[in-house]
């Protein structure tokens, strides 16, 4: 398929799901994002990837059941819960399957249509996903050999070891391109 | 010519980073720079080309001369065409689709001609011929790391600096770096070489300058450097295989 008409659906799909309140249209999106993903095969890579989205699904929706309502079981909470989940699954999936099908000469042709610098910035943020990736599979092997529980419930004591070095690490690392690149005479155009 | 650096001083917002830096370094000249980390090593390589002060911001104060251009008053895309700088890690550098688009960048950018003829002959120097098409992130740490170089080269700077280029490279692909780098400064190059591995200095290098808390604390002939090892083993430097016994 066109990466542009991918780029497309995925503005649209991204966009809609911010409009929608009715759990059985987002679920109808939902079903659709699933269809996708069964027609371009891309769910083998999917796997590794959707654990913490679920696991933050699930604690959106135990958060909602009990909070919508000040300190009680509500189903409107569950349902809200059930929505809000369903919309960043919608998210996660579209963006994955574009990311997933579509290869890095295809990504900067994509862009090509806008100024150069945005371009350029886009491609290159699509671009370092997996080098992102493998940082992240470092980061997890490195806090689990220290014994970190990523089952655990409290999910500042589980993301924090991770998301802080990665923060830093790619911050660190987007500096350092952003110097190679000037000391080979990029000047942006 | 070459690098002239005269009283050099720069501090990060939160740290002094080089004091009272003076030194100087000759056309056509080997010079390995050591020093423990966190000594300042980086910060006096980004000072080489430029980007201190131009696009790092600090307190700076002396002066960075290179081939008598004043880093200060020349930016950073025109001291690209005198200086090239290799960064330690290659993952953080390279972000083209192709080997070629890889090298060819800094050739666009400063607008060299005869682009395609200079890729393939940065190419073959650093034994990366044949791999044009490729896409980068398919390539072994040591050869990226050599797409570097050649990234760098492909423009003719009179000199090369470089950072660890091979602090994570196995044996084989150091000695591999590191004779590329001979066969440059051959050709009359020059070239200043951050190190940790002092043997490879020791072989190579004409002059090594050592570095400690922000500060050029030794500069001399290679030989007569590493022949102080107690003054090495003070600063936790390793001293080179041939250089064990104490003469100072």
């Amino acid at each position: 398929m066109n990466p542009k008409i991918k780029l497309i659906f995925l503005i649209i799909f991204s966009t809609l799901i911010f409009f929608i309140k009715d759990l059985v249209l987002m679920t109808a999106v939902f079903l659709v994002v699933i269809i996708g993903i069964l027609f371009l095969k891309t769910y083998s890579k999917l796997i590794e990837w959707i654990k913490p989205i679920l696991f933050i699904c699930i604690f959106v929706v135990i958060l909602q059941t009990f909070t919508y309502l000040p300190i009680s079981f509500s189903m409107e909470g569950f349902f809200f819960g059930i929505i809000i989940s369903l919309r960043l699954l919608i998210l996660f999936l579209s963006v994955f399957t574009f990311m997933s099908t579509t290869s890095s000469k295809q990504l900067f042709e994509t862009f090509d249509f806008l100024p150069y610098n945005l371009a350029l910035m886009l491609a290159l943020a699509f671009r370092l996903l997996p080098l992102i990736k493998n940082e992240i599979a470092m980061i997890m092997n490195a806090q689990k050999s220290r014994g970190l529980n990523f089952w655990s419930l409290n999910i500042f004591k589980t993301y924090f070891p991770i998301l802080v070095p990665l923060f830093g690490k790619t911050l660190e690392g987007s500096n350092h391109l952003a110097l190679a690149m000037e000391s080979r005479g990029f000047k942006g155009k | 010519m070459g690098i002239l650096v005269e009283n050099l001083n720069f501090s990060y917002p939160n740290k002094v980073a080089l004091k009272n830096i003076s030194f100087n370094i000759d056309d056509g000249e080997f010079i390995g720079l050591v020093g423990s980390t966190g000594c300042g090593k980086t910060t006096l390589a980004l000072c080489m080309n430029g980007l201190i002060p131009n696009s790092i911001k600090g307190k700076f104060t002396g002066r960075v001369l290179i081939n008598e251009l004043d880093t200060r008053k020349n930016k950073v895309s025109e001291l690209a065409r005198k200086v090239g700088l290799v960064f330690q890690n290659p993952d953080w550098q390279i972000f083209n689709l192709t080997v070629e688009d890889e090298v060819a960048f800094g050739l666009r950018n400063l607008d060299f001609d005869k682009i395609e003829k200079r890729v393939r002959e940065a190419l073959k120097i650093v034994g990366l011929e044949g791999f044009e098409k490729r896409d980068p992130q398919t390539l072994s740490q040591g050869q990226k790391q050599k797409l570097c170089v050649a990234s760098v080269i492909a423009t003719d700077p009179d000199i090369i600096v470089l950072d660890e280029p091979t602090s994570q490279l196995d044996y084989k692909n150091t000695v591999n770096i590191h004779e590329i780098l001979k066969k440059l400064n051959e050709k009359g190059k020059t070239i200043l070489l951050i190190e940790h591995d002092t043997d490879f200095l020791a072989e190579y290098t004409d002059r090594v300058l050592v570095m400690s808390d922000g500060m050029i604390v030794k500069n001399g002939k290679t030989d007569e450097v590493f022949s102080q090892v107690g003054f090495l083993k003070k600063l936790g430097i390793k001293i080179p295989r041939g250089y064990d016994e104490p003469k100072d």
